[in-house]
């Protein structure tokens, strides 16, 4: 006679105890595998219970069944093709709201489902009280709390699987979707029907709701059916990115549903961190007050720091005037005043605008509000073409690019990495703020805030318009949807705070102590030089490379000078202002002098002063930046794409904000 | 800005009355938050001013030789009073002992 033998697959989403409940259930009896054509990983383990011989499989971890990564494709795959008697999902009784959302997948996959309610100790320590035997009777499905690290309920779970698995075929559960999609669902489920062959493998009503969701999988296996023109003719006449949001929110609305009942505590009493995140990522208020927060960083940024900017600007001031009075060889003395301090301390000047920037970001990344963020912004970076795990690496931006492209490793999709790694380098990065407080403070006095605050935003705007054109255009396709858990609110510390402050900002000290003041010397030297010139004038080396360069700056209305600094800005972004100082200053470190030399010799008006912002913004990205463009896209047609896009794209944009303003009467 | 950022405080404080008016209790929520939003802007408001103040005064900054404190009076400032008493009123609410600390 025949071993009664059953094969259970292990499914559930990540970090729910899965494995703890895997090895309760086979001990030392496993090995693992690869899942043939992708590296992720499986095992599959034997025990024998009650006479029956299990082979239990441990299926990757996920949050659902889309076909965005190939964990969740594998997954679907084996329930599909190798239909498991029964599939037990591993939930965690702590998190039943995110966890359930695999079950309604499950249950729409038909197969029959095992709920092992993982975890419960934890749980029962909240003080949440769950009724196994409400949520059997809501989902239909057996519930079977357990505590896998400890080997709890596995014999009585072990005991329902062999129940469930002897009833046989495996009968379907529904999830509605509402009169109008339902009507959608039904029609194309007639279609999908006339192709036997899929008839006969796949849950048709799954088949049709994968279609409408656009799961591109599911498409694929439609290759060469009868079907497959029909099927694509209805789909393009639906929007499908609606569609797969309705249906998530019905899913959700269903656990919303149960969960109350089954689950005495836990959605009764808000905690401090639900309470504040129903308002912070609320639909329509959470990108305004995301937006209200960033203005407020930036005008503390730019006011806060005035007092200590003035207060170095005077140590400086003094120096330079100790120099200029002490330093007999005059030459020696236009170095260490016009060059060095003219250069490495005009930079130092920003120094505090730099710091406090930091401390801001720093307090709203520790307290757990960016990860809200890039929650926040992920519908509308989604619906333009990003993926949202691409806005953590971009509000990394506002610090520094290169580790910024660094973190996009995170990214797994290659194209909705590519255009995350191209659209970076229009984050104004820290270099850049001195050129927008320079500027801003210099050209509109106490709006300066909300004009760098506009800057950003500007650099935000452009780079989403790129992704939409390069995923219209040559990354043709969708972004894989974002699944990110928000880590619970944190109270910043001072020390923490400052730490993370120090921790970015001293990298701007240590380039103004190093590369800064190389570029200083250099430009020092190019303004000095051939022999016999006056310093800074437009005979000077720095004035000829001016004049050359000055051609493609004219349309936009800056002078020889800030294209010379703008071009030396390749080198690391420093040293725009540096050069700033350094051709401005002309024996004067005081910024307040600059700024009136800005103002008087510039011949520039406030527009364009904020086209010369908005170029510093999105041109060339420094040579840090393009090299780890390079390093991470590992392509010198995409580094090559990305320089001369973001020279193009500043040029135009400058261009226009200058003759639009000049045509307003603002020039 | 200013305006901007007290319409999205005044939206965070309606849409809590509108939510508890129609018997959600959650809308609580909107209110606590509303008054943390409205405080940490005045804050940053009043920080402004303080920095202000020390640029006209000790620093002696040319640009702000005619400053005077009611140049920085928005009414983010000065409305910031009903949600300090709301602070009060509900200061065992506001107590930050249900928050980890962070980096730990």
């Amino acid at each position: 006679m025949a071993r009664e033998t059953y094969r259970i697959a292990l499914s559930g989403n990540p970090n729910v105890g899965k494995t703890t409940v895997f090895n309760a259930i086979t001990g030392a009896r496993q090995h693992v595998g690869n899942w043939p054509g992708v590296t992720v990983e499986h095992m599959v383990g034997k025990k024998r219970f009650r006479g029956v011989d299990l082979e239990v499989v441990d299926l990757p971890g996920t949050y659902s069944l889309t076909a965005y990564s190939a964990d969740e494709v594998v997954t679907r795959d084996f329930i599909i093709d190798e239909r498991p008697d029964v599939v037990v999902q591993v939930v965690d009784a702590s998190n039943m709201e995110r966890n359930l959302y695999l079950t309604t997948q499950l249950m729409e996959l038909g197969t029959r489902v095992v709920i092992a309610l993982n975890m419960v100790d934890i749980a029962d320590a909240r003080g949440d009280t769950i009724d196994t035997g409400r949520m059997e009777e809501f989902l239909e499905i057996p519930v079977v709390k357990t505590v896998g690290s400890k080997g709890e309920g596995i014999d009585e779970l072990l005991n329902v699987i062999i129940d469930e698995a002897r009833l046989g075929p495996h009968h379907e559960h529904e999830i509605g979707y509402g009169e109008e999609l339902e009507e959608t669902i039904a029609h194309l489920v007639r279609i999908v029907a006339r192709d036997r062959k899929i008839k006969d493998r796949y849950p048709l009503r799954w088949v049709a709701v994968k279609l409408l969701e656009g799961d591109e999988n599911v498409l694929s296996k439609l290759k060469g059916s009868p079907v497959e023109r029909q099927v694509r003719r209805f789909l393009k006449k639906v929007d499908q990115v609606e569609i797969e949001a309705v249906m998530a929110d019905k899913r959700y609305e269903a656990i919303n549903a149960v969960l109350p009942q089954v689950c005495t505590r836990c959605v009764i009493r808000m905690s401090p961190s639900d309470m504040i995140d129903r308002v912070l990522t609320n639909k329509y208020l959470g990108i305004p007050i995301f937006l209200a927060l960033m203005w407020g960083a930036f005008e503390l940024t730019f006011t806060v720091a005035a007092p200590f900017m003035s207060m170095i600007d005077i140590g400086l001031g003094h120096l330079a005037s100790a120099i200029h009075a002490n330093v007999a060889h005059e030459g020696l003395a236009s170095l260490l005043a016009d060059g060095i301090l003219g250069g490495v301390g005009f930079v130092l000047i920003f120094m505090p605008n730099i710091f406090i920037l930091f401390l801001l970001l720093a307090i709203l990344e520790d307290s757990g509000y960016m990860s809200r963020a890039a929650f926040i912004m992920d519908r509308l970076m989604y619906k333009l073409g990003l993926h949202g795990k691409s806005f953590i690496p971009m509000l990394m931006g506002f610090g520094c690019n290169v580790p910024a492209i660094m973190a996009t490793r995170s990214i797994e999709d290659r194209k909705d990495r590519l255009i995350t790694i191209l659209v970076n380098p229009f984050m104004a990065c820290g270099a850049r703020l001195p050129v927008f407080v320079l500027f801003a403070g210099a050209f509109f006095g106490r709006t300066a805030g909300a004009v760098i605050f506009s800057l950003y935003v500007l650099g935000i705007v452009v780079a989403i318009v790129t992704a939409k054109l390069l995923r219209t255009t040559v990354l043709k396709g969708r972004p894989a949807p974002f699944i990110m858990e928000l880590p619970p609110y944190r109270l910043p510390t001072v020390r923490t705070s400052v730490l993370h402050m120090w921790d970015h900002g001293r990298m701007y000290l240590k380039k103004a102590g190093t590369i800064i003041l190389l570029g200083a010397i250099i430009m020092w030297f190019l303004a000095s030089y051939p022999a016999g010139v006056s310093y800074g004038s437009g005979s000077s080396y720095a004035g000829m490379i001016g004049r050359t360069v000055a051609p493609f700056f004219a349309p936009i209305g800056l002078d020889w000078r800030i294209a010379v600094a703008l071009l030396f800005g390749f080198f690391a972004k420093e040293f725009v202002v540096g050069s700033l100082g350094v051709l401005y200053g002309v024996g004067d470190t005081d910024s307040g002098a600059i700024t009136d030399a800005l103002r008087s010799e510039s011949g520039i008006e406030p527009v364009h002063a904020y086209g010369a912002m908005a170029f510093t913004l999105l041109y060339l990205p420094c040579l840090a930046t393009v090299s780890v463009i390079r390093k991470e896209t590992g392509s010198w047609r995409w580094t090559m794409f990305s320089v001369l896009y973001g020279v193009a794209i500043a040029w135009t944009i400058a261009f226009a904000i200058v003759r639009i303003g000049v045509m307003l009467g603002y020039g | 800005m200013g305006a901007f950022v007290l319409v999205i405080v005044g939206a965070t404080f309606l849409w809590g009355s509108w939510e508890i008016h129609q018997g959600m209790d959650e809308g609580i929520a909107y209110i606590y938050v509303g008054i943390v939003l409205a405080l940490a802007f005045a804050m940053i408001y009043a920080l402004v001013m303080g920095a202000n103040a020390v640029e006209a005064g000790p620093i002696g900054n040319e640009d702000l030789s005619d400053w005077e404190a009611s140049d920085d009076l928005r009414p983010g400032l000065y409305l910031a009073v009903l949600p300090l008493i709301g602070v009060i009123a509900w200061r065992d609410r506001f107590r930050l002992s249900g928050l980890t600390k962070a980096g730990k």
